[in-house]
C-alpha cells in the first residue's frame, strides 16, 4: 500500500520541504497529493529562490593573474550572499582558490596528472568546477590532463619563440622531442585516470573514466594546438564538458564514470601566424538552452547548441551572423566615459596596495532588455579593432564580447541588439598598461544565491 | 548547588505518568519522559492526566518504540542542562561530546526500522507532538527520496500516479531547470 497517503498534508510537506531545490521540483511529479503538499506551501519558490537565477555582474580574469576584478550596474549592496563559484590560479607552488566576491576556500595543492604511461613531462592539467547550487552546496574540481605542445616549457604562459632560455635555477631548458611511440598514443587516453576535488572529503582523489566511442586524436595531433589560454567547462545535467586542444569537448557522465568526445561544430585550424588576440577560437559555454558553442572571429559571430535529445550529440547551429551590426566610434575612444557597468576590484591582495576608490551606489539594477542599447547606425564606423568572445549570460541567450581589449559588449542573440556595459579595465590601469597586452583571459557570471558557507568550512 | 539539582530530578522521578496504548497497553513513564511530547506536556499542565493518558492513535509496538526514543532523549536533555549551567570546563565538554555521540549512534540504530513502522513512528510523533522524533523520521524520509526520478518514487511507496500526462508535461516545464 501507499504509506506516503497516511501522512497528512503538513507532515508530507514537512519530509518534502528537506530536500534540495532539484529534488523538491521533481517530487512534484510523483502524484497529486504531492504536488498539492509542495505548492500548497510555496515550497519550491522558497526554495528556488535560493537559487541562481539572475546574473548580478561579471568576474573579468585578466592574462596577468594580479588583475581580477567585477564588473557590475553600480547597485545598492548585495547581500551577504554566496555566489557561483570560481577559481584562479595563485601561481605553480601553492594550491588553488575557489572564490566568490568576499570568500575564499582554499583548495589543497594538486597532485600532479596522473592520466597516461609516462606520468611526468609530456603532460599538463588544468582545472574546472563542477557545481550546481540546485543539486547540492558541494562542488568538485576537475583537473583534466592535457598533452603539452610542442614547444611548450614547463611553466604556463612562455611563449614559444625561444628555444632554450634559461629556467628559474639558472640551468637552461632544452626542448625535447617525444618518443614516438609515445606521439602515437591514442588521445584521450582510456581509461582517462585524473584528480578531483571534492568539498565532502576535503581531498584530491583520483578518478578513472572509460570512454565510450573512438578516441579524438593522437597525442601527436594534440600537441599542433598552440593555444595555452583557459578554455571554457560547462557542467550541465549532471555531465562536466570540457573544451580540449583542437577543440574536442571531453563530455564526463559523473555518475557513470564514463566520458565520450564531442566533436567541435567546426573542424580545428591550427592558429594560422596571425597575432593570437585575432586568432579564430570557437568558445564553449552554458546558456539558457544548456551547452552552446561560438565561433567569433573578427566581426563574425557563429553559435551552436548541443542537441543530445537521441543519446546522440550533434551541434544544431542557433544562427549565422555574417557581420555584427556596426557600433560608432565612442565604444573605443570615450575613454573618459565609463559605461554603465563599473569595474570594482575583488582582488584585494592588489587592491590593497593602491586603495580602489568604492563606486557610487546608483539605484537600478541591470535591465538586460533596455538598458543601453547602442544606436545602430549602420553607415558609421565599426569597431576600432576587432570583437573577442567572453562568455555567455547563463540564462539568457546573450553573450559578452571584448570590444577591441577595452569595452565590454553584450549581444542579445535573438535580436541582434548590442549594448555597452563598460571598461574591461579600471580606467586609472588602461593608460599605466602601457605596451604590455593584457587581454581578458576568462569571464565568470557572478549568479548570488543564498549559501551559508563554504561547505568544507563546517568541517 | 548540586544536592539542590538531584533532588529536584528526584522529584521529577517520582512523577510517573500513565500512557495507554490504542490496544489497551499501559506504559508507566517518568514526567520528563512523557513531556518531550508537547501534546502530553500540555495535557499534564491542564491536570487532565490522572488515571493515564489514553494514546488511541498509537499502538503499543510503536508507543513502546517512542517511549525508547524518549527516555532515551529526556536523559540527554537533562545532561544539557546541567552542564550548561554548573560545569564548563573542557573534560565536561569531553564528556558531552561522548554522549552526543552515543545519542547520535541511538538514532541512527533507532531507524533502522521497515517502512511501515517508519511511517508509524511519523504519525505517532506528529500526533504526540515530539520535535526530535519528527525530525529524525522525517529525515529519514526525504533521504529516502532524494535523488530519484518521480518514477522511482512512485515504484518505492507504491503511489499511484494519478496526474494526467498532461499535468505531467507542465509540471516538468515548470520546472525545466530541475530536469537538466
Amino acid at each position: 500500500m501507499d504509506l506516503t497517503s497516511l501522512l497528512p498534508e503538513d507532515v508530507l510537506a514537512d519530509v518534502l520541504r528537506r530536500l534540495a531545490p532539484r529534488w523538491l521540483a521533481a517530487s512534484r511529479g510523483v502524484c497529486r497529493s504531492w504536488r498539492a503538499a509542495v505548492d500548497g506551501r510555496g515550497l519550491l519558490r522558497d526554495a528556488s529562490g535560493l537559487l541562481p537565477r539572475s546574473l548580478a555582474g561579471i568576474f573579468i580574469q585578466h592574462s596577468s593573474d594580479w588583475m581580477a576584478s567585477f564588473l557590475c550596474r553600480p547597485s545598492a549592496r548585495t547581500p551577504p550572499a554566496s555566489a557561483d563559484l570560481h577559481y584562479t590560479f595563485s601561481g605553480e607552488d601553492g594550491g588553488k582558490e575557489m572564490e566568490d566576491s568576499f570568500e575564499w576556500a582554499r583548495l589543497p595543492p594538486r597532485p600532479p596528472p596522473c592520466a597516461g604511461p609516462d606520468h611526468g613531462g609530456y603532460l599538463y592539467a588544468d582545472e574546472y568546477l563542477a557545481f550546481d547550487p540546485a543539486m547540492s552546496p558541494h562542488y568538485e574540481v576537475f583537473s583534466v590532463p592535457r598533452v603539452r605542445r610542442k614547444h611548450e616549457l614547463g611553466t604556463r604562459y612562455q611563449l614559444d619563440q625561444v628555444v632554450q632560455v634559461p629556467s628559474y635555477d639558472g640551468s637552461p631548458i632544452t626542448y625535447k622531442e617525444l618518443d614516438p611511440a609515445l606521439e602515437g598514443l591514442e588521445w584521450p587516453p582510456s581509461p582517462c585516470a585524473l584528480h578531483v576535488f571534492s568539498s565532502r572529503t576535503g581531498r584530491w582523489e583520483e578518478r578513472s573514466f572509460v570512454r565510450e566511442g573512438p578516441a579524438a586524436g593522437t597525442v601527436a595531433g594534440m600537441r599542433i594546438d598552440r593555444y595555452v589560454g583557459h578554455r571554457y567547462a560547462v557542467y550541465w545535467r549532471g555531465a562536466l564538458y570540457v573544451q580540449c586542444q583542437t577543440d574536442f569537448i571531453m563530455r564526463f557522465s559523473l555518475s557513470s564514470g564514463k566520458y565520450r568526445i564531442i566533436r567541435p561544430p567546426v573542424a580545428f585550424k591550427p592558429y594560422d601566424g596571425l597575432d593570437e588576440s585575432y586568432a579564430r577560437r570557437l568558445s564553449i559555454g552554458k546558456s539558457e538552452k544548456g551547452v552552446y558553442s561560438v565561433l567569433v572571429y573578427r566581426n563574425r559571430i557563429k553559435v551552436w547548441i548541443l542537441d543530445d535529445s537521441n543519446g546522440q550529440f550533434k551541434w544544431v547551429s542557433k544562427q549565422l551572423v555574417s557581420h555584427l551590426p556596426k557600433l560608432q566610434e565612442k565604444s573605443y575612444y570615450k575613454l573618459e566615459s565609463n559605461g554603465p557597468w563599473v569595474l570594482q576590484g575583488i582582488n584585494s591582495r592588489y587592491y590593497s596596495d593602491h586603495g580602489y576608490i568604492e563606486e557610487e551606489q546608483g539605484q537600478f539594477e541591470w535591465d538586460s532588455d533596455n538598458d543601453d542599447v547602442l544606436p545602430d547606425n549602420g553607415d558609421m564606423t565599426g569597431y576600432k579593432y576587432f570583437v573577442t568572445f567572453l562568455g555567455f549570460h547563463p540564462y539568457k541567450e546573450v553573450i559578452f564580447l571584448n570590444d577591441s581589449f577595452v569595452r565590454v559588449l553584450a549581444y542579445h542573440l535573438n535580436s541582434s541588439k548590442i549594448q555597452d556595459l563598460g571598461y574591461v579595465f579600471d580606467k586609472n590601469e588602461v593608460h599605466c598598461l602601457g605596451n604590455d597586452l593584457v587581454y581578458v583571459e576568462r569571464l565568470f557570471p557572478y549568479t548570488p544565491c543564498w549559501m551559508t558557507d563554504f561547505p568544507q568550512n563546517d568541517q | 548547588m548540586a544536592s539542590a539539582g538531584s533532588g529536584d530530578e528526584k522529584a521529577a522521578a517520582a512523577a510517573m505518568i500513565t500512557l495507554i496504548s490504542s490496544d489497551n497497553e499501559k506504559f508507566e513513564v517518568t514526567e520528563a519522559t512523557a513531556t518531550l511530547s508537547q501534546t502530553i506536556r500540555h495535557m499534564i499542565e491542564d491536570g487532565c492526566t490522572d488515571g493515564g493518558v489514553p494514546l488511541p492513535n498509537v499502538t503499543s509496538k510503536i508507543l513502546a518504540r517512542v517511549i525508547e526514543y524518549c527516555k532515551k532523549h529526556a536523559t540527554a536533555a537533562a545532561g544539557e542542562e546541567g552542564s550548561s549551567s554548573s560545569f564548563s570546563d573542557a573534560a565536561f565538554l569531553e564528556v558531552d561530546r561522548a554522549f552526543l555521540e552515543e545519542l547520535e549512534e541511538f538514532d541512527d540504530a533507532f531507524l533502522e526500522v521497515d517502512r511501515a513502522t517508519l511511517f508509524d513512528l511519523i504519525l505517532a510523533a506528529n500526533y504526540l507532538d515530539i520535535k526530535g522524533l519528527l525530525n529524525l523520521t522525517c529525515q529519514k524520509v526525504a533521504d529516502s527520496v532524494k535523488g530519484k526520478t518521480p518514477e522511482q518514487i512512485r515504484e518505492m511507496y507504491n503511489i499511484v500516479n494519478d496526474l494526467t500526462p498532461e499535468e505531467e508535461a507542465e509540471i516538468r516545464r515548470e520546472t525545466q531547470w530541475a530536469f537538466e
